[in-house]
């Protein structure tokens, strides 16, 4: 903790102007992300992972339907 | 977001809990890494994958954002290497969307000036100093829950981000220099 520097934010020895701009940046998401659709693709991609994971399945119920696609 | 917070209080955060508690700090960092746009979706699934594969975050020394901004840092440079020739041009479709919400015009021009060289300059960069400047100078993570959350001394991250901010400043005059004038400046000089 002793070491840690001070942010340029908070550096008034820094351009007033880089320090509104990192403001700017800190301020404004970088992104425009569904994050409903991220979500809903997220649980679909874990519940496919889940079988393997939990090596449930029956040896005589292979995913063939799967497989054959 | 409420049930994440009182899950992260609790103690374990598994994939989903840390979805919908840190997917926006996760989508900024991966973009502010130099990941695109039309990638951050994927991209986005396997950070969280991996995080459920680890069996989610386990409290720690380490605070769910930084450990996140590890297994996003490793999927960042997985995927650059793929990506040589697009990575570290400026995704200035982000940009503009980015900087696109501010109704008063003139505001969004100087945002969207403002933003595009910031990204520049991160763009500047390698991966690990910028993932360091990214975490300290805009996430305002401290120095020592980033080393916590990356695995490194403390110590590395102090003389990495003092690399990081002198790259960053020498890269933004460069920048700044060759676009000095506001843009409501340049059309009032015509």
């Amino acid at each position: 903790m002793n070491g840690e520097p001070t942010r340029l934010v908070d550096d008034e020895s820094v351009r007033d102007e880089l320090r509104d701009r990192l403001t700017r940046e800190a301020a404004t998401p970088p992104y425009t992300y569904d994050l409903e659709k991220g979500l809903r693709r997220l649980r679909a991609a874990i519940a496919a992972e889940s079988p393997e994971e939990g090596r449930e399945s029956p040896p005589s119920e292979p995913p063939a339907g799967v497989a054959s696609r | 977001m409420g049930t994440a917070a009182e899950a992260e209080t609790s103690g374990t955060l598994d994939a989903e809990a840390l979805f919908r508690a840190h997917a926006p700090f996760v989508a900024g960092f991966l973009m502010r890494l130099g990941v695109r746009q039309s990638d951050l979706d994927d991209l986005m699934q396997e950070v969280f994958m991996v995080a459920h594969r680890r069996g989610g975050f386990v409290p720690g020394p380490a605070r769910p954002t930084t450990w996140l901004a590890r297994i996003a840092i490793r999927i960042a440079m997985a995927h650059r290497r793929t990506r040589t020739r697009q990575w570290g041009e400026l995704d200035e479709e982000a940009v503009a969307a980015a900087s696109g919400s501010d109704p008063n015009p003139q505001a969004q021009a100087e945002t969207t000036e403002s933003l595009s060289i910031v990204q520049q300059a991160l763009e500047s960069l390698d991966v690990e100093r910028r993932a360091l400047f990214v975490l300290f100078e805009i996430e305002e993570e401290s120095c020592d829950e980033i080393a916590a959350g990356l695995g490194i001394p403390v110590g590395t991250v102090y003389s990495r981000l003092h690399a990081a901010r002198r790259d960053f400043q020498k890269a933004y005059s460069r920048l700044s220099g060759r676009v000095q004038a506001p843009a409501h400046q340049v059309g009032a000089m015509r």
